[in-house]
């Protein structure tokens, strides 16, 4: 949420890029596009653009950081300078602290991090292209990424934003909204238990709105999550027909 | 009929715990990609690291020498240990061992023993969660590609797996195969196929290569179950500087043995020959001794 807007973001009932207000914007999901990582994962989400990578379990460096109990989740996400309208800096700043950290706990919620004790399990979150709501892309790209590396998980967590632009409540938060709008809510939720791992909110929603918001997010959960699922399995009819060049 | 399952599926309807599910509410749950079979319960994950467990085979590189033994890369999140106690030869760095786990601890310290340096050949690095594939049932799926290849071929249970012989690149490409094909039905046929040999020419050629055993021959059994401490090698004498501390509590050792009310054997033996040194103890034992005798 930034600065209110000037020109009105839904007209005639659609919104700047002609969606619905219960509309994702289209969704494709690569799994397996890296052949250093453990696992990995390619997403398109709109514009945004997000590559995930998963490294572990390892060994933990540095040593004092070791759990002798389970496996220590990281997360490191980062925007390229390139990804924005503006040219960026490069390497993490405030922002990108943060989202590492809401992140990275949203996991720790969801990795079985008891069958590896005194490792590392690390999660890279790249943006190489952003328009609006790259956190939930990003971590619905690493969630794909990490049962792509074969990390025991509890539930294969979705993200998904939800926003108040001119009033209504709206599904995918993009650019121009989230800039201009009046409120901004990423959630992640466990498919299967519905369980909310990840909640942010920028801006004012009245609590019939945050209400109808959640509704809204919970009508999407499924349709994200079928296509995590068909990445998965795409990826390992493909890994059995083609072989994996080194 | 297998399906495949994405973390947070449903499996079976009773708890059964392993590394690559979970339990909630007596239920299981798979935790990682795989193929389920409901018929049969049988769940393969796709991928995942290595978890040691005692007696498995395992095939690692020598990574470093410790004082203690060897630092040994077993290609998964722990590092291997391998005492040099009782080794009778030394290993070096980028030496490619087999062993077997002995011990894993708490906190996943992987101790290997029986170890055996493999020569020559090269290995090659499978998933593994697919090295049951690899050796199929009975070894089936190995035998096949140990006939048609004439290859000697080990396989670590960490999914490292040793190859040598004339047609190693084939094999490789054929475990390779079955690593990237495990999840789909009918292997054992495409693998057949694909090194060109039929079922009868598989068992012909196994029985005509006799299994050799290089498996067993080759291990370092010198290496002794011996453990510090008590008795054995180490037993009395000086044992270097006085630094070990206050001598370890064992708490109340409880009621001494009962060993009945009957003399000791070795105390009547002794009276007779009655040398000087100790003369004056002896009446005094021989006195118990016949004390606890009269009363039998």
């Amino acid at each position: 949420m930034g600065t209110p807007s000037e020109q009105p973001l839904i007209v005639g009932g659609k919104r700047l890029d002609g969606r619905a207000m219960d509309e994702l914007r289209p969704i494709t999901i690569t799994a397996g596009v890296l052949n250093r990582a453990n696992g990995s994962a390619y997403l398109t989400w709109g514009r945004n653009k997000v590559m995930a990578a998963v490294y572990g379990p390892k060994e933990v460096f540095p040593k004092h950081e070791t759990d002798p109990y389970k496996a220590v989740v990281r997360c490191r996400y980062l925007m390229a300078p390139f990804s924005t309208d503006d040219h960026g800096r490069s390497g993490p700043n405030r922002r990108s602290r943060e989202i590492s950290m809401v992140i990275k706990e949203a996991f720790a919620n969801v990795v079985v991090a008891e069958v590896y004790p005194k490792t590392a399990i690390e999660v890279y979150i790249e943006i190489l292209e952003s328009h609006g709501s790259t956190r939930v892309a990003g971590l619905t790209a690493a969630a794909v990424a990490l049962a792509n590396a074969g990390i025991p998980m509890r539930d294969l967590p979705i993200g998904v934003s939800i926003g108040k632009i001119d009033g209504q409540v709206a599904v995918d938060m993009q650019k121009e909204e989230d800039n201009f709008g009046q409120a901004d809510m990423p959630l992640a939720i466990k498919p299967t238990t519905g369980e909310i791992v990840l909640l942010q909110m920028d801006g004012k929603m009245t609590r019939s709105e945050f209400e109808q918001a959640l509704d809204m997010a919970y009508a999407k959960v499924d349709e994200i999550h079928e296509l995590q699922v068909a990445a998965l399995k795409e990826y390992f009819d493909r890994a059995a027909v083609m072989p994996q060049e080194e | 009929m297998t399906k495949l399952v994405t973390p947070g599926d449903l499996l079976l309807d009773r708890p059964v715990r392993n590394p690559y599910t979970f339990v909630k509410a007596e239920k299981t749950y798979a935790a990682v990609v795989g193929m389920f079979d409901p018929e049969q319960g049988r769940f393969m994950p796709i991928k995942g690291s290595y978890l040691p467990m005692v007696g498995d085979d395992v095939i690692g590189v020598v990574e470093e020498e410790k004082v203690i033994g060897y630092g040994i890369n077993l290609f998964s999140p722990y590092k291997g240990l391998l005492s040099s106690k009782g080794l009778r030869f030394p290993f070096e760095p980028n030496n490619i061992i087999l062993a077997q786990v002995s011990e894993v601890s708490e906190v996943k310290d992987i101790w290997l023993s029986r170890p055996m340096k493999l020569e020559g050949g090269e290995i090659i690095d499978i998933a593994p969660t697919k090295v049951s594939r690899v050796i199929g049932k009975h070894s089936s799926m190995l035998n096949v590609v140990k006939a048609a290849t004439k290859c000697d071929i080990l396989v670590g249970k960490n999914g490292l797996i040793w190859i040598k012989g004339p047609n190693q690149q084939k094999a490789a490409e054929a475990i390779e195969k079955i690593d990237r094909e495990a999840h789909l039905p009918g292997l054992t046929d495409r693998i057949m196929e694909f090194l060109g040999v039929s079922p009868e020419e598989v068992a012909a050629m196994a029985a005509q290569q006799p299994q050799r055993s290089s498996f067993e021959a080759g291990r370092d059994e010198g290496q002794r179950e011996e453990r510090g401490g008590f008795g054995g090698r180490d037993r009395g004498g000086f044992k270097g500087r006085d630094d070990r501390g206050p001598r370890r509590d064992y708490g109340d050792r409880g009621p001494r043995r009962d060993y009945g009310d009957r003399p000791r054997r070795d105390a009547p033996r002794e009276s007779p020959a009655g040398t000087g040194s100790s003369g004056e103890q002896q009446p005094a034992e021989q006195a118990q001794a016949s004390e606890r005798g009269s009363g039998q």
